[in-house]
Protein backbone atom coordinates (compact mmCIF):
# COMPACT_ATOMS: atom_id res chain seq x y z
CA UNK A 1 0.00 0.00 0.00
CA UNK A 2 2.69 2.47 1.00
CA UNK A 3 4.65 1.75 -2.12
CA UNK A 4 1.52 2.40 -4.19
CA UNK A 5 0.87 5.82 -2.56
CA UNK A 6 4.51 6.91 -3.04
CA UNK A 7 4.47 6.03 -6.69
CA UNK A 8 1.20 8.04 -7.15
CA UNK A 9 2.84 11.02 -5.46
CA UNK A 10 5.91 10.60 -7.70
CA UNK A 11 3.69 10.37 -10.78
CA UNK A 12 1.83 13.53 -9.72
CA UNK A 13 5.15 15.41 -9.16
CA UNK A 14 6.72 14.19 -12.37
CA UNK A 15 3.54 15.18 -14.32
CA UNK A 16 3.74 18.84 -13.26
CA UNK A 17 7.32 19.35 -14.39
CA UNK A 18 6.70 18.63 -18.12
CA UNK A 19 3.54 20.76 -18.06
CA UNK A 20 5.39 23.72 -16.55
CA UNK A 21 8.27 23.19 -18.97
CA UNK A 22 5.81 23.06 -21.87
CA UNK A 23 4.11 26.27 -20.74
CA UNK A 24 7.44 28.10 -20.41
CA UNK A 25 8.54 26.82 -23.81
CA UNK A 26 5.28 27.95 -25.42
CA UNK A 27 5.60 31.39 -23.86
CA UNK A 28 9.18 31.62 -25.08
CA UNK A 29 8.22 30.57 -28.61
CA UNK A 30 5.40 33.13 -28.67
CA UNK A 31 7.79 35.86 -27.58
CA UNK A 32 10.45 34.73 -30.03
CA UNK A 33 7.98 34.66 -32.92
CA UNK A 34 6.63 38.08 -32.07
CA UNK A 35 10.21 39.38 -31.98
CA UNK A 36 10.64 38.72 -35.69
CA UNK A 37 10.07 42.11 -37.21
CA UNK A 38 9.81 43.58 -40.63
CA UNK A 39 13.09 45.51 -40.71
CA UNK A 40 12.79 49.25 -41.04
CA UNK A 41 15.90 51.18 -41.88
CA UNK A 42 14.55 54.41 -43.26
CA UNK A 43 16.06 57.86 -43.00
CA UNK A 44 15.09 61.37 -43.99
CA UNK A 45 17.64 63.56 -45.72
CA UNK A 46 17.93 66.78 -47.69
CA UNK A 47 19.73 67.48 -50.94
CA UNK A 48 22.07 70.27 -49.93
CA UNK A 49 25.24 69.57 -51.86
CA UNK A 50 25.93 69.51 -55.58
CA UNK A 51 29.26 68.51 -57.09
CA UNK A 52 30.28 68.34 -60.72
CA UNK A 53 33.15 66.36 -62.22
CA UNK A 54 34.54 66.20 -65.73
CA UNK A 55 34.01 63.10 -67.84
CA UNK A 56 36.25 61.78 -70.57
CA UNK A 57 33.79 60.49 -73.15
CA UNK A 58 36.15 60.08 -76.07
CA UNK A 59 36.01 56.27 -75.83
CA UNK A 60 33.07 53.86 -75.75
CA UNK A 61 32.40 54.44 -72.10
CA UNK A 62 32.69 57.68 -70.14
CA UNK A 63 35.13 57.82 -67.25
CA UNK A 64 35.83 60.48 -64.64
CA UNK A 65 38.84 62.64 -65.31
CA UNK A 66 40.69 65.40 -63.49
CA UNK A 67 41.81 66.98 -66.75
CA UNK A 68 40.14 70.16 -67.93
CA UNK A 69 40.55 69.28 -71.58
CA UNK A 70 37.80 67.71 -73.68
CA UNK A 71 37.02 67.14 -77.34
CA UNK A 72 34.65 69.79 -78.63
CA UNK A 73 32.07 67.10 -79.46
CA UNK A 74 32.57 65.19 -76.19
CA UNK A 75 31.87 67.76 -73.47
CA UNK A 76 30.44 65.77 -70.58
CA UNK A 77 30.03 66.05 -66.83
CA UNK A 78 28.87 63.98 -63.92
CA UNK A 79 26.72 65.74 -61.34
CA UNK A 80 26.10 64.36 -57.86
CA UNK A 81 23.39 65.56 -55.51
CA UNK A 82 23.78 64.55 -51.89
CA UNK A 83 23.30 65.47 -48.24
CA UNK A 84 26.63 66.56 -46.84
CA UNK A 85 25.35 66.77 -43.27
CA UNK A 86 23.84 63.34 -43.20
CA UNK A 87 25.08 60.93 -40.56
CA UNK A 88 24.37 57.26 -40.74
CA UNK A 89 23.50 57.24 -37.05
CA UNK A 90 20.41 59.38 -37.60
CA UNK A 91 17.18 58.42 -35.94
CA UNK A 92 15.06 55.73 -37.56
CA UNK A 93 12.17 57.02 -39.56
CA UNK A 94 9.91 54.44 -37.94
CA UNK A 95 10.63 52.79 -34.64
CA UNK A 96 9.30 49.37 -33.67
CA UNK A 97 8.05 48.92 -30.11
CA UNK A 98 10.80 46.96 -28.37
CA UNK A 99 10.05 43.74 -26.54
CA UNK A 100 11.63 43.60 -23.11
CA UNK A 101 14.26 40.93 -22.87
CA UNK A 102 14.30 40.20 -26.59
CA UNK A 103 16.28 41.65 -29.43
CA UNK A 104 14.37 42.17 -32.66
CA UNK A 105 15.52 39.90 -35.45
CA UNK A 106 14.85 39.73 -39.14
CA UNK A 107 15.63 37.21 -41.85
CA UNK A 108 17.71 39.67 -43.89
CA UNK A 109 19.95 42.61 -43.24
CA UNK A 110 17.84 45.64 -44.10
CA UNK A 111 18.90 47.92 -46.91
CA UNK A 112 18.70 51.53 -45.83
CA UNK A 113 16.23 53.72 -47.67
CA UNK A 114 16.72 57.46 -47.78
CA UNK A 115 13.66 59.65 -48.12
CA UNK A 116 14.24 63.15 -49.53
CA UNK A 117 12.57 65.95 -47.60
CA UNK A 118 12.45 68.03 -50.78
CA UNK A 119 12.02 66.48 -54.20
CA UNK A 120 13.93 67.34 -57.37
CA UNK A 121 11.71 69.37 -59.70
CA UNK A 122 13.94 71.06 -62.26
CA UNK A 123 17.32 71.35 -63.93
CA UNK A 124 18.82 74.25 -65.85
CA UNK A 125 22.13 74.53 -67.64
CA UNK A 126 23.53 77.91 -68.64
CA UNK A 127 26.69 78.38 -70.66
CA UNK A 128 29.25 80.86 -69.37
CA UNK A 129 31.14 80.87 -72.68
CA UNK A 130 29.85 81.43 -76.17
CA UNK A 131 29.26 78.03 -77.77
CA UNK A 132 28.82 79.44 -81.27
CA UNK A 133 27.85 82.78 -82.80
CA UNK A 134 24.20 81.81 -82.24
CA UNK A 135 24.70 80.67 -78.65
CA UNK A 136 26.33 83.48 -76.68
CA UNK A 137 27.43 83.29 -73.06
CA UNK A 138 24.52 83.36 -70.64
CA UNK A 139 22.20 81.27 -72.85
CA UNK A 140 20.08 78.54 -71.30
CA UNK A 141 21.40 75.45 -73.09
CA UNK A 142 19.50 72.76 -71.17
CA UNK A 143 17.95 71.56 -74.41
CA UNK A 144 21.39 71.02 -75.93
CA UNK A 145 22.26 68.39 -73.35
CA UNK A 146 21.42 64.71 -73.18
CA UNK A 147 21.60 62.80 -69.94
CA UNK A 148 22.27 59.38 -68.58
CA UNK A 149 21.51 58.15 -65.09
CA UNK A 150 23.90 55.32 -64.33
CA UNK A 151 23.43 52.29 -62.12
CA UNK A 152 19.91 51.73 -61.01
CA UNK A 153 17.52 53.83 -63.03
CA UNK A 154 18.24 53.85 -66.73
CA UNK A 155 19.65 50.74 -68.35
CA UNK A 156 19.08 51.78 -71.97
CA UNK A 157 22.04 52.39 -74.23
CA UNK A 158 20.98 55.80 -75.49
CA UNK A 159 20.52 59.00 -73.51
CA UNK A 160 17.45 60.77 -72.30
CA UNK A 161 16.81 64.45 -72.87
CA UNK A 162 18.05 66.74 -70.08
CA UNK A 163 14.53 68.07 -69.58
CA UNK A 164 13.41 64.50 -68.84
CA UNK A 165 15.84 64.29 -65.94
CA UNK A 166 13.73 65.66 -63.04
CA UNK A 167 11.06 62.94 -63.11
CA UNK A 168 13.77 60.31 -63.56
CA UNK A 169 15.85 61.64 -60.66
CA UNK A 170 12.90 62.29 -58.40
CA UNK A 171 12.37 59.12 -56.40
CA UNK A 172 10.26 58.49 -53.36
CA UNK A 173 13.36 57.11 -51.68
CA UNK A 174 16.98 56.46 -52.65
CA UNK A 175 18.39 53.04 -51.79
CA UNK A 176 21.77 52.57 -50.12
CA UNK A 177 22.93 56.19 -49.94
CA UNK A 178 21.43 59.66 -49.69
CA UNK A 179 22.68 60.79 -53.06
CA UNK A 180 22.12 60.46 -56.76
CA UNK A 181 24.41 61.01 -59.72
CA UNK A 182 23.68 61.71 -63.33
CA UNK A 183 25.72 62.47 -66.40
CA UNK A 184 25.26 65.32 -68.85
CA UNK A 185 26.46 65.18 -72.45
CA UNK A 186 26.51 68.19 -74.73
CA UNK A 187 24.87 67.39 -78.08
CA UNK A 188 26.59 70.24 -79.89
CA UNK A 189 30.11 70.31 -81.18
CA UNK A 190 31.18 73.55 -79.51
CA UNK A 191 32.70 76.04 -81.93
CA UNK A 192 34.80 77.98 -79.40
CA UNK A 193 37.95 76.87 -77.64
CA UNK A 194 36.62 77.18 -74.09
CA UNK A 195 33.49 75.92 -72.37
CA UNK A 196 32.02 76.40 -68.93
CA UNK A 197 28.53 75.84 -67.59
CA UNK A 198 26.44 76.53 -64.52
CA UNK A 199 24.15 73.66 -63.57
CA UNK A 200 21.21 74.55 -61.35
CA UNK A 201 18.89 72.08 -59.65
CA UNK A 202 15.52 73.21 -58.32
CA UNK A 203 13.88 71.42 -55.40
CA UNK A 204 10.23 71.18 -54.42
CA UNK A 205 10.62 73.90 -51.76
CA UNK A 206 11.72 76.28 -54.56
CA UNK A 207 15.28 76.27 -53.27
CA UNK A 208 18.08 75.86 -55.80
CA UNK A 209 21.55 74.39 -55.81
CA UNK A 210 24.12 75.41 -58.38
CA UNK A 211 27.51 74.16 -59.44
CA UNK A 212 29.89 75.65 -61.96
CA UNK A 213 31.99 73.35 -64.08
CA UNK A 214 35.67 73.98 -64.44
CA UNK A 215 36.76 76.02 -67.43
CA UNK A 216 37.19 73.42 -70.15
CA UNK A 217 39.77 73.75 -72.91
CA UNK A 218 38.34 72.27 -76.10
CA UNK A 219 40.16 70.17 -78.67
CA UNK A 220 39.20 69.72 -82.27
CA UNK A 221 38.49 66.24 -83.59
CA UNK A 222 41.40 65.99 -86.05
CA UNK B 1 10.75 24.12 -83.53
CA UNK B 2 12.72 22.32 -80.80
CA UNK B 3 9.52 21.13 -79.22
CA UNK B 4 8.37 19.51 -82.47
CA UNK B 5 11.82 18.06 -82.97
CA UNK B 6 11.76 16.49 -79.52
CA UNK B 7 8.36 14.99 -80.21
CA UNK B 8 9.72 13.58 -83.45
CA UNK B 9 12.72 12.15 -81.64
CA UNK B 10 10.43 10.52 -79.11
CA UNK B 11 8.42 9.01 -81.94
CA UNK B 12 11.58 7.74 -83.59
CA UNK B 13 12.75 6.09 -80.40
CA UNK B 14 9.30 4.61 -79.91
CA UNK B 15 9.43 3.18 -83.39
CA UNK B 16 12.88 1.81 -82.76
CA UNK B 17 11.53 0.04 -79.70
CA UNK B 18 8.52 -1.32 -81.50
CA UNK B 19 9.98 -4.76 -82.33
CA UNK B 20 8.86 -5.62 -78.86
CA UNK B 21 5.31 -5.07 -80.02
CA UNK B 22 3.40 -7.38 -82.34
CA UNK B 23 3.32 -6.32 -85.99
CA UNK B 24 -0.15 -4.83 -85.48
CA UNK B 25 -1.79 -7.08 -88.00
CA UNK B 26 1.01 -6.25 -90.39
CA UNK B 27 -0.14 -2.67 -90.80
CA UNK B 28 3.58 -1.96 -90.68
CA UNK B 29 5.16 -4.63 -92.82
CA UNK B 30 8.79 -3.71 -92.31
CA UNK B 31 10.74 -1.29 -90.14
CA UNK B 32 14.20 0.16 -90.16
CA UNK B 33 15.97 2.17 -87.48
CA UNK B 34 19.37 3.76 -88.02
CA UNK B 35 21.98 5.87 -86.31
CA UNK B 36 24.53 7.87 -88.24
CA UNK B 37 27.10 10.61 -88.11
CA UNK B 38 27.58 13.23 -90.76
CA UNK B 39 29.10 16.47 -91.93
CA UNK B 40 27.43 19.41 -93.58
CA UNK B 41 29.07 21.98 -95.81
CA UNK B 42 27.28 25.24 -96.46
CA UNK B 43 28.48 27.38 -99.32
CA UNK B 44 26.93 30.82 -99.54
CA UNK B 45 27.52 33.45 -102.17
CA UNK B 46 29.22 36.43 -100.61
CA UNK B 47 28.22 39.68 -102.27
CA UNK B 48 30.03 43.00 -102.08
CA UNK B 49 28.95 45.17 -99.18
CA UNK B 50 26.50 47.89 -100.04
CA UNK B 51 25.33 50.61 -97.70
CA UNK B 52 23.05 48.13 -95.93
CA UNK B 53 23.89 45.15 -93.81
CA UNK B 54 23.34 41.92 -95.74
CA UNK B 55 23.05 39.15 -93.16
CA UNK B 56 23.55 36.42 -95.74
CA UNK B 57 27.13 37.63 -96.22
CA UNK B 58 27.73 36.33 -92.71
CA UNK B 59 26.26 32.86 -93.11
CA UNK B 60 28.85 30.62 -91.55
CA UNK B 61 30.74 28.16 -93.67
CA UNK B 62 33.97 26.41 -92.87
CA UNK B 63 36.25 24.21 -94.93
CA UNK B 64 36.78 21.99 -91.89
CA UNK B 65 33.00 21.64 -91.48
CA UNK B 66 33.69 21.55 -87.75
CA UNK B 67 30.63 23.53 -86.75
CA UNK B 68 28.24 21.51 -88.83
CA UNK B 69 28.93 17.92 -87.74
CA UNK B 70 25.84 16.11 -86.66
CA UNK B 71 24.55 12.93 -85.13
CA UNK B 72 21.32 11.53 -86.50
CA UNK B 73 18.63 8.97 -85.90
CA UNK B 74 16.19 7.76 -88.45
CA UNK B 75 13.35 5.37 -89.05
CA UNK B 76 11.89 4.05 -92.26
CA UNK B 77 8.55 2.29 -92.19
CA UNK B 78 6.97 0.19 -94.91
CA UNK B 79 3.21 0.19 -94.45
CA UNK B 80 0.71 -2.23 -95.86
CA UNK B 81 -0.09 -1.20 -99.41
CA UNK B 82 2.19 1.20 -101.25
CA UNK B 83 2.95 3.65 -98.47
CA UNK B 84 6.20 4.33 -96.63
CA UNK B 85 7.43 6.91 -94.18
CA UNK B 86 10.98 8.15 -93.79
CA UNK B 87 11.81 10.14 -90.66
CA UNK B 88 15.23 11.62 -89.95
CA UNK B 89 16.29 13.71 -86.96
CA UNK B 90 19.79 15.12 -86.50
CA UNK B 91 21.52 17.30 -83.96
CA UNK B 92 24.68 19.35 -83.63
CA UNK B 93 26.95 19.13 -80.60
CA UNK B 94 24.33 20.92 -78.51
CA UNK B 95 22.20 17.74 -78.83
CA UNK B 96 19.17 19.78 -79.75
CA UNK B 97 17.32 17.75 -82.38
CA UNK B 98 16.76 20.62 -84.76
CA UNK B 99 17.43 19.05 -88.16
CA UNK B 100 14.35 17.30 -89.49
CA UNK B 101 13.63 15.47 -92.71
CA UNK B 102 10.22 13.85 -92.67
CA UNK B 103 8.69 12.27 -95.74
CA UNK B 104 5.63 10.29 -96.69
CA UNK B 105 6.27 8.09 -99.70
CA UNK B 106 3.75 6.58 -102.08
CA UNK B 107 5.05 3.84 -104.34
CA UNK B 108 2.47 3.05 -107.04
CA UNK B 109 5.26 1.58 -109.22
CA UNK B 110 8.11 -0.69 -108.35
CA UNK B 111 10.87 1.68 -109.38
CA UNK B 112 9.26 5.07 -108.92
CA UNK B 113 7.11 6.82 -106.37
CA UNK B 114 6.17 10.20 -105.01
CA UNK B 115 7.16 11.93 -101.80
CA UNK B 116 5.85 14.82 -99.77
CA UNK B 117 7.34 16.08 -96.57
CA UNK B 118 8.82 18.64 -94.26
CA UNK B 119 12.42 19.75 -94.03
CA UNK B 120 14.26 21.95 -91.54
CA UNK B 121 17.84 22.54 -90.49
CA UNK B 122 19.68 25.24 -88.56
CA UNK B 123 22.67 27.23 -89.73
CA UNK B 124 24.80 29.90 -88.17
CA UNK B 125 25.09 33.61 -88.74
CA UNK B 126 28.37 34.78 -87.28
CA UNK B 127 29.78 38.23 -86.59
CA UNK B 128 27.38 40.18 -88.77
CA UNK B 129 28.30 43.20 -86.64
CA UNK B 130 31.58 43.29 -88.59
CA UNK B 131 29.65 45.10 -91.30
CA UNK B 132 29.18 48.08 -88.99
CA UNK B 133 32.67 47.85 -87.54
CA UNK B 134 34.17 48.07 -91.00
CA UNK B 135 31.82 50.44 -92.74
CA UNK B 136 30.84 53.02 -90.12
CA UNK B 137 33.95 55.13 -90.02
CA UNK B 138 34.25 57.51 -87.10
CA UNK B 139 32.09 55.25 -84.94
CA UNK B 140 32.77 52.46 -82.54
CA UNK B 141 30.85 50.18 -84.92
CA UNK B 142 29.41 47.92 -82.26
CA UNK B 143 29.88 48.67 -78.59
CA UNK B 144 28.85 45.12 -77.71
CA UNK B 145 32.12 43.22 -77.51
CA UNK B 146 30.49 39.79 -77.33
CA UNK B 147 30.91 37.34 -80.19
CA UNK B 148 27.78 37.69 -82.27
CA UNK B 149 26.26 34.40 -83.37
CA UNK B 150 22.76 33.17 -83.94
CA UNK B 151 21.07 30.12 -85.36
CA UNK B 152 18.65 30.62 -88.20
CA UNK B 153 16.40 27.82 -89.32
CA UNK B 154 15.69 27.00 -92.91
CA UNK B 155 12.25 25.37 -92.87
CA UNK B 156 10.20 24.20 -95.80
CA UNK B 157 7.71 21.80 -97.29
CA UNK B 158 8.68 19.66 -100.23
CA UNK B 159 7.45 17.13 -102.73
CA UNK B 160 9.17 15.05 -105.36
CA UNK B 161 10.01 11.72 -106.89
CA UNK B 162 11.58 8.67 -105.33
CA UNK B 163 13.38 5.93 -107.22
CA UNK B 164 14.34 2.83 -105.21
CA UNK B 165 16.61 0.14 -106.57
CA UNK B 166 17.07 -3.08 -104.62
CA UNK B 167 19.46 -5.76 -105.77
CA UNK B 168 20.17 -8.64 -103.39
CA UNK B 169 21.82 -6.95 -100.34
CA UNK B 170 22.15 -3.51 -101.95
CA UNK B 171 19.43 -0.89 -101.49
CA UNK B 172 19.77 2.40 -103.30
CA UNK B 173 17.11 5.08 -103.14
CA UNK B 174 17.22 8.37 -104.98
CA UNK B 175 14.97 11.27 -104.03
CA UNK B 176 14.40 14.34 -106.15
CA UNK B 177 12.76 16.83 -103.79
CA UNK B 178 11.79 20.41 -104.39
CA UNK B 179 9.76 22.83 -102.37
CA UNK B 180 9.39 26.18 -100.77
CA UNK B 181 11.17 27.22 -97.60
CA UNK B 182 11.58 30.21 -95.33
CA UNK B 183 14.30 31.42 -93.02
CA UNK B 184 13.33 32.02 -89.44
CA UNK B 185 12.81 35.66 -88.56
CA UNK B 186 14.94 37.36 -85.94
CA UNK B 187 15.70 40.71 -84.33
CA UNK B 188 19.15 42.17 -83.81
CA UNK B 189 20.47 45.34 -82.28
CA UNK B 190 23.69 47.24 -82.95
CA UNK B 191 24.77 50.00 -80.58
CA UNK B 192 27.30 52.58 -81.70
CA UNK B 193 29.13 55.58 -80.36
CA UNK B 194 31.06 58.19 -82.24
CA UNK B 195 34.79 58.36 -81.58
CA UNK B 196 35.82 61.43 -79.56
CA UNK B 197 32.24 62.55 -79.29
CA UNK B 198 29.07 62.11 -77.27
CA UNK B 199 26.75 61.01 -80.06
CA UNK B 200 25.30 57.50 -79.71
CA UNK B 201 23.25 55.51 -82.16
CA UNK B 202 21.20 52.34 -81.89
CA UNK B 203 20.19 50.34 -84.95
CA UNK B 204 17.51 47.69 -84.64
CA UNK B 205 16.94 45.08 -87.31
CA UNK B 206 13.80 43.05 -87.68
CA UNK B 207 14.01 40.55 -90.51
CA UNK B 208 11.12 39.42 -92.66
CA UNK B 209 10.18 35.91 -93.54
CA UNK B 210 12.26 35.12 -96.59
CA UNK B 211 10.55 32.57 -98.81
CA UNK B 212 12.36 30.83 -101.64
CA UNK B 213 12.14 27.75 -103.80
CA UNK B 214 14.66 25.01 -103.20
CA UNK B 215 15.88 21.87 -104.91
CA UNK B 216 16.96 19.01 -102.70
CA UNK B 217 18.12 15.71 -104.23
CA UNK B 218 19.12 12.90 -101.87
CA UNK B 219 20.64 9.46 -102.21
CA UNK B 220 20.36 6.67 -99.63
CA UNK B 221 22.55 3.60 -99.89
CA UNK B 222 22.12 0.60 -97.62
CA UNK B 223 24.13 -2.62 -97.57
CA UNK B 224 22.75 -5.58 -95.64
CA UNK B 225 25.59 -7.19 -93.68
CA UNK B 226 24.21 -9.78 -91.26
CA UNK B 227 20.91 -11.46 -90.77
CA UNK B 228 19.88 -12.85 -87.41
CA UNK B 229 16.43 -14.35 -87.57
CA UNK B 230 14.09 -11.71 -88.91
CA UNK B 231 16.52 -8.87 -88.21
CA UNK B 232 19.09 -7.53 -90.63
CA UNK B 233 22.05 -5.39 -89.65
CA UNK B 234 23.52 -3.17 -92.31
CA UNK B 235 25.56 -0.10 -93.00
CA UNK B 236 24.16 2.97 -94.63
CA UNK B 237 25.31 6.10 -96.33
CA UNK B 238 23.38 9.17 -97.28
CA UNK B 239 24.26 12.19 -99.38
CA UNK B 240 22.19 15.24 -100.19
CA UNK B 241 22.49 18.58 -101.85
CA UNK B 242 20.30 21.55 -101.09
CA UNK B 243 20.27 24.66 -103.18
CA UNK B 244 18.21 27.79 -102.97
CA UNK B 245 18.42 31.46 -103.81
CA UNK B 246 17.14 33.95 -101.32
CA UNK B 247 17.68 37.27 -99.62
CA UNK B 248 17.16 38.44 -96.06
CA UNK B 249 15.07 41.59 -96.16
CA UNK B 250 14.38 43.56 -93.02
CA UNK B 251 13.07 46.71 -91.48
CA UNK B 252 15.69 48.90 -89.85
CA UNK B 253 14.98 51.43 -87.12
CA UNK B 254 17.71 53.90 -86.25
CA UNK B 255 17.75 56.00 -83.09
CA UNK B 256 20.26 58.77 -82.51
CA UNK B 257 21.04 60.30 -79.10
CA UNK B 258 17.66 59.38 -77.57
CA UNK B 259 14.79 57.03 -78.30
CA UNK B 260 12.78 59.92 -79.73
CA UNK B 261 12.20 60.33 -83.46
CA UNK B 262 13.36 56.98 -84.86
CA UNK B 263 14.09 56.67 -88.56
CA UNK B 264 12.41 53.58 -90.03
CA UNK B 265 13.44 52.04 -93.33
CA UNK B 266 12.58 48.87 -95.22
CA UNK B 267 15.60 47.27 -96.85
CA UNK B 268 15.42 44.75 -99.69
CA UNK B 269 18.71 42.97 -100.13
CA UNK B 270 19.92 41.15 -103.24
CA UNK B 271 19.31 37.43 -103.46
CA UNK B 272 22.17 35.04 -102.66
CA UNK B 273 22.58 31.55 -103.98
CA UNK B 274 23.57 29.17 -101.25
CA UNK B 275 23.96 25.45 -101.22
CA UNK B 276 24.41 22.75 -98.66
CA UNK B 277 26.09 19.42 -99.12
CA UNK B 278 25.74 16.61 -96.60
CA UNK B 279 27.34 13.22 -96.16
CA UNK B 280 26.56 10.83 -93.37
CA UNK B 281 27.13 7.19 -92.62
CA UNK B 282 25.97 4.77 -89.96
CA UNK B 283 24.35 1.47 -89.25
CA UNK B 284 20.80 0.22 -89.47
CA UNK B 285 18.61 -2.55 -88.29
CA UNK B 286 15.75 -3.80 -90.42
CA UNK B 287 13.09 -6.19 -89.20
Amino acid sequence: MTVCTDSRIRRKGSGRIPKVTLLITLAFILKAVSSCVNPVWDFDFSFNKITVKNLDNSGIYSIETDRDTMYAAAVAFEVTLSDETFLASAVHRQAEAPLPGFTSVSAMSPEPRYYPMHRITGIRIVTLEAMSPDIPAGTDVTGLFAAHVPHFINLDFLYIRADELPPVLDLEFYPNEPSISFQLFCREEIAGDKAQFVITITLSDESTMSATTSLITLLGNE
Amino acid sequence: MRCYAKIMMFLLLSLAASPLLPAQGRFIEKKQAAIWFGVRDITPDSLANSGDLDFLNYLYSSDEMAEYQYLGLSAHLWFRGDWEADLKVAMYDDFAPTSLNLKAIWMPMKYMGFTAGFYSYPQLLNEFNMFHRLSDEGFYGDTDSNFRQRHIHETGVMAGLVMPVNYRFIHLTLYLNGGISALSKFNEKITQKIVNGNMKREIRYSTKSSRALFFFPEADLGLDCFRIGETTLGIRGHASWYITRRSIDYSRTTYEWTYDNPVKEVIDNPAHRFSKLEFDAGIYLTW
